[in-house]
Parts: C-alpha cells; structure tokens; sequence
C-alpha cells in the first residue's frame, strides 16, 4: 500500500489578522454549514481513488482557524475520513488551534477522542502589545488557558507558532516570546520570519507608512539567529528552515510536502499533488460549493510536471530541511548523480558559501539559510 | 496627347507626427486602386513593426499611382514617402529633392506644429509648390477656419481651394488627388541629356543586391548600361530597371522626370549613398546634382550583449540592420566591465531607440546600451583636434588645451501658458535665447541656442511633460562652440564602471552626478553585501550613495499548497537575474543604464 497525506482546509476566521493572505472568509458563518456538507462530499467521492491502493499516513486540518467552527463539524469531518479511507493505525493527525478562547477543556477532549493526536497553536507572540499590533484576537492568557486545556485533554505533541520580523519590533519582546514557548515545554515550534504579502492590511499601512520592510531585514536576522540559538539549547533541533522539534517530533506531515510525496487537498483553494501532477480547487468559497454539489469536484486546473520540474522541485523543497539533498534519494527517484549533473550550480554555490556538500548530502549553510531563494534559483532551468 | 512627361506628377507627403501622413497615403492608394481595399492592411506605406506602432516612418517606401483626372487624361503620381522625424532631415531633404511638390498635411485641431515647419522649410528649399490638406476635419475638436488662417499667417501659404479631408474616414480624397494634378508641375528634364539620377533611398534585397530608388533628372536608364556613382566613383552594371507599383514591376527603362528603382549587382549599401548622383561610366554628365553631403551620426553610444557569448549573434544584427540602413554606423570596442560590443552612430536619439529596439525585438537580443555621447572636439596641447563620441576616449586633462561641443538651434511651438516653465527648462539645459514670436493667441514659437549633449539627455521627454505633450520640437546642428567640458566617472563597488562615463559641463557635473547616483541607488537591488555608489571627476568623489546589503531572501514559510506559487516566484526572480549585467561583483539591471538618462523628474 502506498502512503499518501491529506490536507483539510477550514477558511472560516472571526477576523483575519493583519499580516494573513491565505484564503479565509471572515463574517461567513452561513457558509460554514454548507461548506461542511461540500467537504464532506468531496471527501466520500475519493474513496474509489484512494481506497485500496493507499493508506493515510498524515492529516492536516488547517486554516483558517478549525477550532472557530462547532467541535461537532471536525467530530464528523473525522468519522468520515475514517469510515472513507484506510488511515494508518500510526497516523500523525494534526489540527491548528487558534488560541482565543474558543475551546474548553471538553472540546480538547471532544478532538482527541475524534482521533486527532497533534495540535498547532497560534501563539505568535507572547507580548499582548504585539499581538495587538498584529491583529491577532487574543491575549497571552488566553493562549496559556488553551494550552493548558490541551495538555489536560491528553495532547502529548503540541506545536506552539511565533512569527518574527515585524518593523520596529524589540528583539527583547522576542526573547521573551521565545522564552516563554520554551518554558511551556511544547514538542514543537515553528517561527516565521513575516513575509510582507501584498493586498494585506499590513502591507498597505507600511506602504502607507512609506516603510521598506527591508530596512527590517537586519533585525529579522538577529531574532532568527536568537531563535535558532535558544532552542537548539533546549533540545529543540532545527530540522527546517523554520521548524524546530524535539527528538522524535518532527511535523511528519510537513515532511512529506518538503520530501514532495503525495497527499491530497480538500476544500477550498486546496493543493492536491498526486501522480506527478498538481491540481487545486477554487479560491472562491461559493463556486466550491456549488462545484462539489454539481460535479463532485471543484478542480480549477491541473498541472501535469514534466520530470525536470519534479526534479527542481524536489531540490528547491529538500533545500529547506536540515540534511538537504540526500544523493541516494535523489538517484533513486531520478536515475542521475545530483552531484554530477548540478556540478556547476553546486560547485558556485559551495564558493559563494551558501551551499556545503558532504558524502551523503548537500544542505544550506548557516549563510544560505539566509538566502535560501539564491539558492533554490539556481537550480531552477526556466 | 501630350507627351508622358507632362503627365507625370512627383510629390511627397509631409506633416507633423500624428497628423495623419501615413493614413492620407494609404486612402490615396486606395482609391487609386494600385492595390485593392481588400489586401491593404492600415498604412501599408510604414511597413516595419515598429513604424506602425510609433506611428512614425523610418524607411521610405515609394509607390506609384494611376489616376483618372477630371480632364480626362490618365496621370502617374509617384509618391515618394518621408521619414517624418528631425533625425532623418537629410533624408527628407533627399525625398523632396526628387519631387516637383508636397502635399502639406495639417491636423484640422491641432494646427501649424514644429515639424510642419520645419518640413516646409525644407520643400521651399528644394523649390516645391506646396499643397495644403487640412485632414482629421471629422474630429468634433476640428477648427478648419483657424487653421487656414494659421497656414496663410504662419507659413504664407495660400489656402484658396485647400482640400478638407477625412482621411480616417476616407471623405473627399478625390480632391487631394486633383489638386496633386492641378497644382504641381511636371517634371523638366532633358531625355536626350547624359544621365542624372537622384538617389535618395536604396536597401538591400539578399538575392539583388541594393535596390537604388531614384529619381531621373535627365537623360535615360536601361538595362545593361554601365553606370557610375558621382561621389563615390564606384561603377556597376546595370541588371535591371522598374517602377513601384504593388511590388516592383520591371520595365525596359527609365526616363527624364520618372521615379523608379534599378538594381545592378550592388553588394555594399554604403556604394548608394543618399543624395548621391549616377550618371553613365561613358558620357558621364559633368556635374553632379547639387546638395550630396555626408551623413555624420550625431550621437553616439556602445552596445553590448546582455549575455557575452552572444556577441556573435549582435555583430549579426547590426549588420543585417546595416544593409538597410547606410546611416547606422559601427565599429567594435571593448568595455572594461562589459566585455565586447560595439561603438554605435545614429542620426539622432530617436534613430538610437529605434535601433535598440529592433536589436531586441526583431533579433530578440537583450542589450545593455551606454550612455550616450555627443562627438566633442578636444584640442590637444601640441595644437591636433581628436573628435571624441566615448567618454573613455577622452586624452588625459594634461593634454587637453581646450574643448568643443556641438550647438543646434531648436525651435519648439508650445501653448503660451507654458512659455515660462520650457524657458526654464532651456535655461536649465544651458540655452541661449533667441527669440519667441506668436502663431496666434494661444500658441508661440520659441528658438533657443542648446548644446547637443543638453538635447539627448531626455530633453523631449522633459519638454513633454511639462507642457502636457503639446509642445513640439525641431532641431539642426548649428556649429561647435568652445565649452568648459569635463569627464564625470561612476564608480560601483570601488570600480569605475566605463559604460556609465559621460562628458558634461563644468556647471552641471555636480548635480548630475549627484542625480545618477541616486538614480543608480534606486535602480540596483540589494544585493548580499553593501554598495557604494559613487561620482567622480578626475580623482575626486563628488557624490555617493550606497546599496543597502541584504540581510536574507528566503520563503520563511512553505506548505504543500505553496509549491507551485513559490516554484513560479522563484522562476521570477531567476528569470530577473537574467537580465542582470555582472560588474564586478554587483548585479546590475538592463534598465539602470537606460535610467541615468531618464533625469527630469
């Protein structure tokens, strides 16, 4: 049987926060009903596709926020998921939780015995002034209440979220973010430099502002390096870019999509990768579901990778976990000697100082973690 | 029936940009029925691309007409094209110096511009009976009656009878037509003379050679003769003669006052020169025709491939370009920090964009083109004149006793709200003031003294924008004047970076290179260390800025549904990098080469 990971996505927020562009509705609680019985739909009409040939050995249910919608909605999201497909009795299943007080102890409780085994929660920042400025909707208690209610619940591997990198944000507010995480002793933290996205609220007011969020980068940098420092003290290993976990934690299903294996995307603006092709469902929450109850399927297109964009993509996204490029991987899926055919491209980026090579990986260097896209590109033909 | 001379009817059409030269030929064409309504796609006069879009003519094209006069008899208008821009005076001239008149083509609402002016000039020159057409008089903004009267006051020309056209609208073409056959004469000329035949277009066929175009002014032509061209005393044979109807169309020969083309094995453009004169080998006329002189490119610039390995392929095009255009002149050299190109000459700004952007578009090359230069004189100590077109050229200061820029006079027709802000303007690019008189109320004429190196860094662009493109603007190549004259370098990283120099006058060094610096700082992107940019005359630093380093470029976050979207982003920025130029260690984009000469805010 062949493994494969499934994503589910949840677009319901009560607010977006500053910085966010991935799909979300906010003020949509009609929509959240027929959303669910769409999903639910499309989830059933996979059975045939993957039934059989494929066993689930991670589920993602993303957002959004899931835990903005009724415990009940992922109590039946889940029954179905595992009444339609052979998911591994190992399965890593994992939910983001977004912690302003939506849940109580009981819905911890409710998710766990629904069989999800892994959460995510947003912390972002542990400083209430910046959470403010960011738009998040809660309040440092609010989080401690919440994980507090996890842990009671039962949830033995938590990922707790930070973000970094905001103009003129103290880097001594993020220590103390970064303290407080490690105090909390989750599994699991993953810490975002911000990527300033356009058409979001934050992006227009610095560009109202009239700031270059470059002029930020210098600090970003230093709050990066803090990060890496303080955690990998506390035994938390970086394992990607932007992950860091105990011994034996590592996000199994992020794996995956950084090893490019297959998983399917449910739901709206959902990514699919499955028999080297990449298909995904429209951004546009009605269109979804009157797709899936027209058709079963709200695919808006597919794109079909020849075997040198799975071959870049496999490099640009094995960049970004700790032990690169495996050249036994790489030949394995290729037929070809990484080594020998990026000769070039790997022997000016080992000059450049970005890229090291050893007898088994070539992975980035402390530099090129900085300059991750530098290195990626090079790789890229087109 | 009077003898086909008579009946002969030789013209031009000339006008402002955009007041619809190539749309007028096209009706006349069309209603000639040379070439049916059918298979005329719009304008088929401006044939490249690059003509249509820009609505201008580069090369000329001549075709001839058939047309049933009002008096019954069958008349052959040839209709000879013109560039219709200030960097192709010359070869306007050459056009005219072939006919016996012009039609005049004046937009009904926008009236007398700079280059209808300087067009009429040029057809008094030449002794040309001027026929005006007021065109566009279907646009609601269409003020015949004043315009008529700017024609008579401005250019004093008689406006009795002047056709009212919509060439757009193909409305009372019929007039133009009969006024070209009432109003211009036929051509003289003696058939039994030796031969003199105006060149004044040739471009090259690969399987013919040169096609010459030409105007016969005495004598006769035909197959087999020996010819010699006047000024260059080269000799060929002739393999045949024709005329341009649709196409070329042979015939057995060519006759006193007759427009047509002949071709004789010619391989080097340059062997035709516009303007020139041919006559037989044996029984050679005595003079030539007057006013033959030499193109000099008046600006000059380096070209380079973007990428250095298709060095080759650039060398190819520009001669391809070459073959059809004998005044795009070039030569190889060498940059330090670009490699191998080569040391380009134009006629003028407009005829440098327009080959920069056949290079690109037509042989799909990225090139990255130097800072312009004017040819300076420099006199040397020891009393010898150097001419200098680049900046790296340039002797040592010890050598120099003194230097020399050219002058051209400008005339610019403008609305009188904008006199004061383009005075400022001419007075800021060093102008001389000459003199303003009033077309009418609302609009003068303006005549400045400016250098030619003020003109080409974006004055028109400058004139433009400060008079919300109404101004317009003529301008000739006066004399050399002695100036105070200095060499500004631009240093990035430390290094001087030789496609970047320029010459500048003493007064205005400072502030341009202050400009370019800042001009530079916003055009090259951070890159993984700090970049000083600096401006230099001589050893010392007068201005500088710096290229903040990047502290990271890095996709923080990466999830399965982003694969796609960041794998395109990635391809963006590669794609990006690609139209980036190594100098030393910085990255430096096609367009921060363009931008220094894009300083007028």
């Amino acid at each position: 049987m062949k493994k494969i990971s499934l994503y589910i996505h949840i677009p319901f927020c009560k607010k977006k926060c500053l910085y966010c562009d991935f799909v979300s509705f906010e003020n949509a609680r009609k929509d959240i009903a027929p959303y669910f019985s769409a999903l639910y739909k499309e989830i059933k009409a996979y059975k045939t596709i993957l039934y059989e040939e494929y066993t689930i050995d991670t589920i993602f249910i993303g957002g959004g926020t899931p835990n903005y919608v009724e415990v009940t909605y992922i109590e039946e999201l889940m029954k179905i998921i595992f009444d339609t497909f052979d998911v591994d009795i190992n399965a890593e299943i994992s939910m983001e939780v977004n912690p302003c007080g939506y849940s109580s102890r009981e819905d911890f409780i409710r998710y766990k015995k629904a069989g999800i085994n892994r959460l995510s929660i947003g912390l972002q920042s542990a400083s209430d002034d910046m959470l403010k400025q960011i738009g998040r909707q809660h309040h440092l208690l609010d989080f401690e209440n919440a994980f507090q209610a996890a842990r009671e619940a039962g949830f033995a591997n938590i990922n707790i979220d930070l973000i970094f990198g905001f103009y003129n944000q103290d880097i001594n507010e993020f220590r103390e973010s970064v303290r407080y995480v490690i105090q909390r002793g989750c599994e699991h933290v993953s810490c975002y430099s911000l990527k300033l996205e356009e058409d979001t609220p934050l992006y227009e007011s610095y560009m109202e502002a009239g700031i270059d969020i470059e002029d930020a980068d210098y600090e970003d940098r230093e709050m990066y390096r803090l990060a890496c420092q303080m955690l990998e003290q506390y035994g938390y290993k970086q394992y990607e870019l932007s992950n860091y976990a105990k011994e034996g934690y590592e996000c199994r299903h992020n794996l995956n999509y950084w090893d490019t294996k297959e998983y399917i995307g449910f739901g709206v603006a959902a990514h699919s990768y499955k028999d080297n092709a990449r298909f995904y469902n429209t951004s546009d929450i009605g269109e979804y579901i009157q797709s899936i109850d027209t058709n079963g399927s709200a695919i808006e297109d597919i794109e079909q990778l020849d075997k040198i964009t799975q071959e870049e993509e496999f490099i640009i996204m094995a960049l970004r976990k700790k032990d690169g490029v495996e050249y036994d991987e790489f030949k394995k899926r290729f037929g070809e000697d990484f080594l020998i055919k990026y000769n070039k491209e790997i022997e000016y980026l080992c000059e450049s100082g970005l890229l090291i090579t050893d007898r088994n990986n070539a992975f980035l260097s402390e530099e090129g973690k900085n300059f991750a896209n530098i290195s990626m590109m090079e790789f890229i033909s087109k | 029936m009077p003898n086909i001379q008579s009946r002969i009817r030789n013209f031009s059409i000339i006008a402002h940009i955009d007041h619809g030269k190539s749309t007028l030929a096209d009706r006349l064409i069309e209603a000639t029925g040379v070439i049916s309504k059918r298979d005329m796609v719009n304008q088929i006069l401006d044939t490249m691309e690059l003509e249509r879009e820009r609505g201008i003519t580069i090369k000329l094209q001549t075709i001839r007409l058939i047309y049933h006069a009002k008096d019954g008899y069958e008349y052959y208008l040839n209709l000879i094209d013109t560039p219709g821009h200030v960097d192709f005076t010359y070869e306007v001239s050459r056009s005219l110096a072939a006919c016996e008149g012009a039609v005049l083509v004046v937009d009904a609402s926008q009236g007398v511009e700079a280059q209808t002016m300087a067009n009429v000039y040029l057809a008094l020159e030449n002794n040309l009976e001027i026929v005006p057409v007021l065109n566009k008089i279907d646009l609601p903004s269409a003020e015949p009656q004043r315009v008529l009267k700017e024609i008579e006051d401005v250019i004093g020309l008689d406006t009795e009878n002047t056709p009212l056209v919509s060439a757009k609208e193909g409305k009372n073409i019929q007039d133009v037509l009969e006024a070209i056959v009432t109003r211009i004469p036929p051509p003289k000329g003696e058939i039994s003379s030796p031969l003199k035949a105006l060149i004044f277009d040739s471009y090259y066929d690969s399987y013919r050679g040169v096609i010459v175009s030409l105007r016969i002014m005495d004598g006769q032509v035909k197959t087999k003769d020996r010819i010699k061209m006047m000024a260059t005393g080269k000799c060929f044979e002739v393999d045949e003669v024709g005329l341009f109807l649709n196409g070329l169309h042979p015939t057995d020969k060519l006759s006193a006052g007759e427009v047509g083309y002949l071709t004789a094995s010619i391989k080097n453009i340059g062997d035709t020169a516009v303007g020139d004169t041919i006559t037989h080998e044996k029984n050679a006329a005595l003079h030539p025709l007057p006013g033959y002189k030499k193109v000099n490119s008046m600006v000059y610039c380096g070209i380079y491939p973007l990428d250095g390995a298709r060095y080759d392929d650039l060398k190819d095009a520009l001669g391809k370009l070459n073959l059809n255009d004998a005044s795009l002149l070039y030569q190889p050299e060498t940059s330090a920090v670009l490699g191998f190109g080569f040391r380009c000459g134009f006629l003028g700004l407009l005829h440098m964009e327009i080959i920069q952007q056949r290079l690109e578009r037509e042989f799909k090359l990225d090139i990255v083109a130097t800072v312009p230069s004017v040819v300076y004189h420099v006199i040397l100590t020891d009393g010898t004149m150097v001419d200098v077109d680049n900046p790296t050229n340039m002797p040592p200061t010890v050598k120099i006793d003194y230097m020399e820029e050219p002058i051209a006079s400008a005339t610019m027709m403008l609305p009188v709200e904008y006199v004061g802000p383009i005075m400022e303007l001419c007075q800021s690019r060093r102008g001389i003031y000459l003199g303003m008189h009033y077309i009418d109320e609302t609009r003068v004429v303006l005549d400045y003294e400016l250098p030619l190196n003020e003109i080409i860094y974006d004055f028109f662009d400058a004139l433009k924008s400060r008079t919300k493109g109404y101004a317009s603007l003529d301008y000739q190549i006066k004399h050399y004047k002695r100036s105070e004259l200095m060499k500004l370098d631009i240093l990035l990283n430390g290094e001087i970076v030789d496609a970047l120099s320029f010459i500048v006058h003493k007064e205005k060094a400072y502030e341009r290179g202050r400009k370019i610096a800042e001009k530079l700082k916003n055009e090259i992107p951070r890159q993984m260390f700090e970049i000083p940019i600096q401006a230099a005359i001589g050893g010392k630093i007068i201005a500088r800025e710096t290229v903040k380093a990047m502290r990271k470029d890095v996709l923080s976050k990466c999830y399965g549904g982003d694969i796609s979207r960041k794998r395109k982003l990635l391809e963006k920025q590669k794609e990006g990098k690609k139209k980036m130029r190594q100098i030393g260690k910085v990255q430096v984009p096609q367009e921060a080469f363009l931008s220094v000469l894009k300083l007028d805010e």
